[in-house]
C-alpha cells in the first residue's frame, strides 16, 4: 500500500517536473522573442521533436530518452541559432523556412538521436552476449578443472 | 604326550636339557620331567618338565617360589621356551626348570613300600612338611598337589623330607579324587580350583596314611566308590579302609582328614600336636543326611550330595523327575527338615512346563540349582561340566585346549547368561564361603558380557588362569605367554597382505586385553568399528602401537604392512586425486616402517579423510554455483532488458553530449572567428 502510493507519488512528481521544464522553456522563448524573434522562432520550431518528445515518453527511461533527443536535436538547430543571432532577419528567416533544408537539418538531426536510441541497446546487447560467451568458456574450465579434481560425482547437484 | 628333541640336547639360554633321559616318576600332570643342566651352576642338580600345550602352569606360585623359595619343598628356578618334538610334531614349549629331588619319590602309584615308621612321620616327616606349608600358606600359596608320589625323602644319614613342586601342575589336577577334600573331589580334575590350607593338609594327611600303610590309599576303589565310602562312612574310614590306627598318628589323622572343612586340623593344630597337645574341636556334625530315602533312577540316596551328583549325570532325567515332584514339600519332607523359604523356592524355580528346546538349557540349569542346593560346598555341575568357583579360569582352559565346544558353552552360559548370579544366591544361602571366589569372578563377569572384541569366554579365560599360554589357532606351535611374545608372534603368524581383519583373532584380543591394563577402552573402539577400515584401523594401530613402545618390542614389519595395506582402500575412497597421489606416494614411503608407534605418529588418515569429504563438499557447491552461473550467461540477451537499456541510453546520451557540444564550439569558431 505505501509503496504504491510512493510510487504514485513519484510519478506525480515525474509529471510535474516535466510540466516545469516545459514551462520553463516556454517562458525562455517568449524571453527571447522580446530581444531576437528570430533566433526564438528558429528554437521554437526546431526544438519541437524536443517538446513532442518529453511530451509523449514516458517510462523509466523518460529523461534519459529525452535528453538524448535535445542533444541531438540542439546539435540540428545550433548552427541556425547562431546564424540568426547575429543577423535577426525575420524576412531570411521566413525565406529559409520556404526551403526544406531548414527543416531537414533541424528534424533530421532529432531523427538521428531517435535511430540511436534505438540502435545503443541493440550494440549494447551484442557485445553483452560476447562477453557471456567468454564468461561461459571460462567457467566451462574451472568445471572441467573440479571434474578431474574430484571426479565426475561432484556434478551431481547440477542436476 | 611323546617329547623328543631333534638333537639329542636342546639348549635353552644357559640350561641344557637332556631328552634321552626322562624321569618318569617326576612327571606330572602338566608335563613330562627330562634330565637337565644349568650351565650357570653346573653343580646345582636340575630337571625339567616340558608343558604340555594348553596345560597352563601356576604362574603366580612360580614367580613367588623363585623371588623366595620355599624351604623342604622342591623349588622351581627357571622358565624358558623351547622348541621340542611332542608327538612327532615340532612346536614351541613351556620349560620349567626345576630342584631335583632325586628321582625317587616315596611311593610310586600302584606300587608298595616299607611301611614308614611312626618315629620318622613324627620326627623328620610332619616337621618338613609343617615348615614347607607355613612357608607357603604365608605367602597364599596352597600347594594343592601332595601324594605318595610327589613327596621326597633325601639323604641318608641326615634325613630330610619334601614336598615336590607345585608350578606345573594345575592345583589339584591328576590328583586321585581320595587326596582332595570330599566338596573337592566331584569336580573335574582340572577345575577343583586353587582350594585353601584345608586341601593342603587333607592331602597331606592322606599322603601321610599311605606312607604309614606302605601304599598309596584308595587305589583298589573306583572313584565312584570311593566317593561313596567316604560320604557314607568319612574319608578317614573310607581312606583306611577299616584298618585302625592306634594311639596319637590315628588321632593326627583323623583331624587331618576331617571331612567338615571347619573341624578340619589346621598347620597351628599340626604344630600343636608335635607339642604334644592335642586339638580338640567341637563338632558342628553338619548333616548331610537326607530325612528319608530317596528313589532315583532305581538306587536308594540317603545323602543330599550323593543324590546332587546322581542328578547332575542325567540332567533330562534328573529334571523329568525333579518337575514330576511337589518340590517344595518334597523339600521340606525328604531334604531337609529347615525352613524352605519363598526366596529359595523362587531361585530354584522348578516348574513343572518341560523343556521342549532342543539344547535342554532349561533342564540343565534346573538340575544346576537343585544340585547347588542339595550339595551346596561341592562343585558347580552343568552340562557335564564340574567345577569349583576359583577352578573356573582352569577348568576353562582344558575345554580350550581339547577345543570341547560343549564344554565351552557351558561355561559361557555360566559366566556371560548371568545364571551364576542365580547359582550362587542359591549356594550362598547355605555357605558364605563362596563369596570372595564369587568377588573374584565379578569384575571378569563384567569385561566378557560388556566387550564385544577382547570379550567373550575367552577372556575369563586368560583373566582367571594367569599362567595360560594364548590358545589361538594363529599361534599353532608357538608358546606365547606374554604380550610381548604375542606380539611377535602376531606378527609372524600373519602375511604382510592379510587384512586387518584378520588380527581380530577372539583368543589373541582377549589375551590382551587380560594381560594388559586400561586396554577395555580401545577395544570398545575396535569393536564399535564394525567393517569400517577407517574406524578400525585407528584403535587397532593404537592397541598395538601402545603394546609394541610398552614390550619394548622391535620392528614388526608385518604387522605394519597390515595396516599400511588396510589404508589403501580408504586411499582409494578419497575423492581428491591429488590428495589421493600424495597419500599413494606418502604410505609408499612408509614401507618398510616396522614401528607401529612411528606409522601411528605419521598416518592420521581420519584427518585426511575428514578434510577431503569437507573440501570435496565445497567443490561441490563450486559447482553447482557454475551451474548457476553458466545458465544466466548462455540466456539470449534482449535490448530491452533494464539493464542493457540503461546502458544503451546512456550511451546515446553521451554520444548526444558530445555532438552538441562538439558542433556548438564549431560554430561559436566560425562565426567569432
Amino acid at each position: 500500500m505505501a509503496k504504491a502510493a510512493a510510487a504514485q507519488a513519484g510519478k506525480k512528481s515525474k509529471k510535474k517536473r516535466g510540466f516545469g521544464s516545459t514551462l520553463l522553456f516556454v517562458l525562455f522563448i517568449l524571453g527571447l522573442m522580446v530581444v531576437k524573434p528570430a533566433v526564438a522562432l528558429v528554437t521554437a520550431i526546431g526544438l519541437a521533436p524536443t517538446l513532442v518528445a518529453m511530451i509523449v515518453e514516458s517510462g523509466e527511461f523518460r529523461a534519459v530518452r529525452v535528453r538524448t533527443i535535445f542533444a541531438f536535436n540542439l546539435t540540428g538547430v545550433i548552427p541556425y541559432v547562431v546564424k540568426y543571432w547575429f543577423r535577426s532577419d525575420l524576412e531570411m528567416l521566413l525565406q529559409d523556412f520556404t526551403q526544406m533544408w531548414l527543416f531537414i537539418v533541424m528534424y533530421g538531426a532529432a531523427a538521428a538521436g531517435m535511430v540511436v536510441l534505438w540502435a545503443a541497446p541493440v550494440v549494447v546487447a551484442t557485445l553483452v552476449q560476447m562477453r557471456n560467451f567468454d564468461q561461459v568458456k571460462k567457467i566451462n574450465k574451472v568445471e572441467e578443472d573440479l571434474v578431474e579434481e574430484w571426479g565426475e560425482s561432484v556434478r551431481q547437484t547440477d542436476t | 604326550m611323546a617329547v623328543t628333541a631333534t638333537d639329542r640336547t636342546e639348549a635353552l639360554d644357559f640350561i641344557e636339557i637332556d631328552f634321552t633321559r626322562p624321569y618318569p616318576n617326576l612327571d606330572t600332570f602338566g608335563g613330562r620331567a627330562f634330565a637337565a643342566r644349568d650351565l650357570r651352576r653346573p653343580r646345582q642338580m636340575v630337571y625339567a618338565v616340558i608343558q604340555r600345550p594348553g596345560v597352563p602352569t601356576r604362574g603366580d606360585v612360580f614367580r613367588k617360589l623363585v623371588a623366595l623359595p620355599a624351604v623342604n619343598l622342591v623349588n622351581p628356578t627357571f622358565q624358558g621356551v623351547t622348541r621340542v618334538k611332542i608327538d612327532g610334531r615340532q612346536r614351541e614349549a613351556l620349560v620349567t626348570v626345576i630342584e631335583f629331588p632325586g628321582d625317587k619319590p616315596m611311593l610310586v602309584p600302584g606300587g608298595k613300600a616299607a611301611s614308614v615308621p611312626f618315629p620318622t612321620i613324627r620326627q623328620v616327616i610332619l616337621p618338613a612338611c609343617i615348615r614347607a606349608l607355613q612357608a607357603l600358606h604365608g605367602r597364599g600359596i596352597y600347594h594343592r598337589n601332595i601324594r605318595p608320589n610327589t613327596v621326597f625323602m633325601s639323604g641318608s644319614g641326615s634325613q630330610d623330607f619334601f614336598l615336590g613342586e607345585c608350578v606345573t601342575a594345575l592345583p589339584g589336577a591328576g590328583q586321585p579324587s581320595c587326596f582332595e577334600p570330599l566338596e573337592r573331589s566331584n569336580a573335574n580334575t582340572e577345575a577343583r580350583g586353587e582350594g585353601d590350607s584345608g586341601c593342603d593338609i587333607f592331602a597331606l594327611g592322606a599322603t601321610l596314611l599311605s606312607l604309614f600303610f606302605g601304599e598309596t590309599v584308595g587305589q583298589d576303589l573306583t572313584e565312584e566308590q570311593m566317593f561313596e565310602a567316604r560320604v557314607n562312612q568319612g574319608s578317614f574310614w573310607a581312606l583306611s579302609r577299616g584298618r585302625d590306627i592306634p594311639g596319637a598318628l590315628g588321632i593326627l589323622l583323623r583331624g587331618m582328614l576331617n571331612d567338615d572343612p571347619e573341624d578340619r586340623w589346621t598347620v597351628r593344630d599340626l604344630s600343636n600336636w608335635l607339642d604334644g597337645a592335642v586339638p580338640t574341636r567341637r563338632s558342628g556334625m553338619r548333616s548331610w543326611a537326607l530325612a528319608r530315602p530317596v528313589k532315583f533312577q532305581g538306587k536308594m540316596f540317603t545323602d543330599r550330595r550323593m543324590l546332587a551328583r546322581a542328578f547332575a549325570e542325567d540332567e533330562r532325567r534328573s529334571a523329568e523327575y525333579i518337575r514330576k515332584l511337589d518340590f517344595g514339600n518334597w523339600i521340606q519332607q525328604i531334604v531337609t527338615s529347615e525352613l524352605f523359604t519363598e526366596k529359595l523356592e523362587r531361585l530354584l524355580d522348578v516348574s513343572p512346563d518341560m523343556d521342549l528346546s532342543a539344547s535342554g538349557s532349561s533342564d540343565a540349569k534346573l538340575v544346576a540349582r537343585v544340585c547347588a542346593f542339595l550339595d551346596p560346598r561341592g562343585p558347580i555341575r552343568y552340562r557335564g561340566q564340574s567345577f569349583m568357583l576359583d577352578g573356573v579360569g582352569t577348568g576353562l582352559a582344558r575345554q580350550m585346549a581339547d577345543g570341547n565346544e560343549p564344554g565351552i558353552a557351558a561355561y559361557d552360559d555360566i559366566l556371560r547368561g548371568g545364571f551364576l548370579e542365580t547359582l550362587v544366591e542359591i549356594i550362598m544361602e547355605k555357605d558364605k564361603g563362596i563369596k570372595p571366589f564369587y568377588a573374584h569372578l565379578l569384575p571378569t563377569m563384567q569385561t566378557m558380557k560388556t566387550l564385544d572384541v577382547g570379550g567373550g569366554v575367552e577372556y575369563a579365560l586368560y583373566s582367571q588362569c594367569d599362567g595360560i599360554e594364548c590358545l589361538s589357532p594363529k599361534f599353532d606351535g608357538k608358546h606365547v605367554n606374554t604380550l610381548r611374545a604375542a606380539l611377535v608372534a602376531l606378527d609372524e603368524s600373519v602375511a604382510a597382505d592379510s587384512s586387518a581383519k584378520a588380527l581380530l583373532d577372539r583368543h589373541v584380543m582377549a589375551f590382551i586385553v587380560a594381560r594388559g591394563q586400561g586396554l577395555e577402552s580401545v577395544l570398545r573402539r575396535i569393536g564399535s568399528a564394525g567393517d569400517d577400515n577407517l574406524k578400525l584401523i585407528p584403535p587397532l594401530m593404537d592397541l598395538l602401537g601402545y603394546l609394541q613402545s610398552q614390550g619394548n618390542v622391535g620392528d614388526l614389519p608385518n604387522l605394519a604392512s597390515i595396516i599400511l595395506n588396510a589404508f589403501r582402500p580408504v586411499v582409494k575412497d578419497l575423492k581428491s586425486k591429488t590428495r589421493r597421489n600424495q597419500v599413494e606416494k606418502f604410505l609408499k614411503s612408509l614401507e618398510g616402517i616396522g614401528s607401529l608407534s612411528k606409522l601411528m605418529a605419521k598416518i592420521d588418515l581420519a584427518e585426511v579423510t575428514r578434510r577431503d569429504e569437507r573440501e570435496y563438499y565445497q567443490a561441490q557447491a563450486q559447482c553447482a554455483k557454475l551451474a548457476h552461473d553458466r545458465r544466466q550467461l548462455i540466456r539470449k540477451v534482449s535490448p530491452r532488458e533494464g539493464p542493457i537499456l540503461r546502458t544503451g541510453y546512456s550511451a546515446a546520451q553521451t554520444m548526444g553530449y558530445l555532438l552538441v557540444s562538439g558542433v556548438t564550439t564549431f560554430a561559436a569558431f566560425q562565426f567569432l572567428g
